[in-house]
């Protein structure tokens, strides 16, 4: 699914680790996070303003006060990644659930089918 | 034209087993022909048929690199038709399995190099009968720098660890997403979008990311056509001159800040530390990793190249 937008991103996106990460890779993932968006680093420079910045550091932080804690861990998973997980799946099912009564083959290709076979009959008589 | 027949990096799979690697950056001095030319030695010394090209058209100096000074034939030759053919600008260097395409310092050809010349250049790269070719592209973020950086697969950023560096690598790297970007919405005929990547153009700051982000509000489907397409983009991050540890962290960092606000995944290849020895071996014309095998510039050249042959295996 395309999600580029930061406001979008849980808390494994924030670290760019993923679901099944160890402690460890969480650990080494804040680190380098922290590093990056720090007011010295020299990786933002010229791409970030300053308050993008700090929302990005605060996020990094909230994230590993999360994902750094086994038990706020495995109810962050079961209560909203769970949670967000089903509705994205129920949202797609819908969706392509509709795209599937648009091009329904009992009412419009059915029809377009009767009338090409109609005006092919036609064209042989 | 298909955006895959442009930019061939962009296809999911390789014509032949030809690879062919661009080193770039945006910035003059950081490193890109030093580690171009160690890069091809290094390569050659392990398997042969390499060809290095000096696509450094404001002022090649690649040659000086290997400890060559002229050479009978250059791409002015290739430029102005005394030469049809690319193959027969291939000079051989005193090293095994290692040929050099010199590089012209005529002024005709300088920076300037007009389309047509260019696309020419390009066939016949991408034409050219050799394992691997190697292109030191030259400083700034021109069509004439892009366009030789998207022709590879991949493509090195050089960067050193100060910000006027970073500031030419982002440069440069926002001008080959916009390149990408562009030649998919031409293709693709995306009428309203080619206004709206121009004024994402002269705004600086995170403009990638806001300019995907207004094309996912109106338009999911285009949306999805271009995230793919920069998301095929893979380049590689090399910070030279490398003081300490927190260099190193830095490699990581940018490409961390990268992939969250210009979606490109870009990958960190690994550092190459500052020595004075490579002065040395400049002023008196001599290939530095042949000085200095065992240094730890050279063993982190070998280190890279042996990343790069691994991720192209």
């Amino acid at each position: 699914m395309l999600k580029i937008k930061i406001e979008d991103m849980d808390h494994y996106e924030i670290l760019n680790v993923s679901r099944t990460a160890s402690f460890r890779e969480i650990e080494k993932a804040y680190l380098i996070g922290k590093a990056a968006y720090s007011k010295d680093s020299l990786a933002h420079y010229t791409l970030l303003k300053d308050e993008e910045r700090q929302q990005m550091l605060d996020r990094i932080e909230a994230a590993f006060m999360i994902l750094g804690d086994e038990e706020k861990r495995q109810a962050y998973d079961e209560n909203t990644l769970d949670k967000r997980d089903r509705y994205i799946e129920k949202a797609q099912f819908r969706q392509s659930t509709e795209r599937m009564i648009f091009e329904d083959p009992h009412t419009d290709h059915r029809r377009t089918h009767f009338f090409r076979r109609l005006f092919s009959s036609a064209k042989k008589d | 034209m298909n955006p895959v027949t442009l930019i061939p990096s962009l296809s999911a799979h390789q014509i032949s087993s030809k690879t062919i690697w661009a080193i770039g950056g945006g910035k003059g001095g950081t490193g890109k022909s030093f580690i171009s030319a160690n890069l091809a030695l290094h390569l050659a010394s392990k398997e042969k048929d390499i060809v290095l090209i000096d696509a450094d058209f404001g002022g090649p100096n690649l040659h000086t690199f290997l400890g060559m000074r002229e050479t009978e034939v250059d791409l002015g030759h290739f430029f102005s038709n005394e030469i049809t053919q690319l193959k027969d600008t291939a000079v051989t260097t005193p090293f095994e399995g290692l040929n050099l395409i010199r590089g012209t310092d005529s002024l005709l050809f300088t920076a300037n190099l007009n389309y047509y010349k260019k696309l020419k250049l390009i066939r016949h790269i991408k034409a050219f009968d050799a394992k691997r070719v190697i292109i030191d592209i030259g400083t700034g973020a021109s069509y004439n720098c892009i366009d030789f950086f998207l022709l590879s697969n991949p493509g090195i950023i050089v960067v050193n660890p100060e910000p006027t560096s970073i500031e030419n690598a982002y440069y440069f790297l926002k001008s080959c997403i916009i390149r990408i970007l562009k030649i998919y919405i031409d293709y693709y005929r995306i009428e309203g979008l080619v206004q709206k990547i121009s004024t994402q153009i002269k705004e600086n700051s995170k403009s990638i990311y806001t300019f995907l982000n207004e094309i996912i509000s109106h338009d999911k489907y285009y949306a999805d056509v271009l995230y793919k397409a920069l998301k095929k983009f893979k380049p590689y991050l090399v910070i030279n001159k490398a003081k300490d540890e927190k260099d190193y962290i830095l490699g990581h960092s940018i490409t961390q800040v990268v992939q969250k606000y210009l979606v490109v995944d870009l990958n960190f290849l690994g550092v190459i530390p500052f020595d004075e020895k490579v002065q040395w071996s400049l002023n008196n014309i001599s290939p530095y990793i042949l000085n200095y095998p065992d240094s730890e510039a050279s063993i982190c050249i070998k280190s890279l190249t042996e990343k790069m042959l691994n991720s192209n295996s």
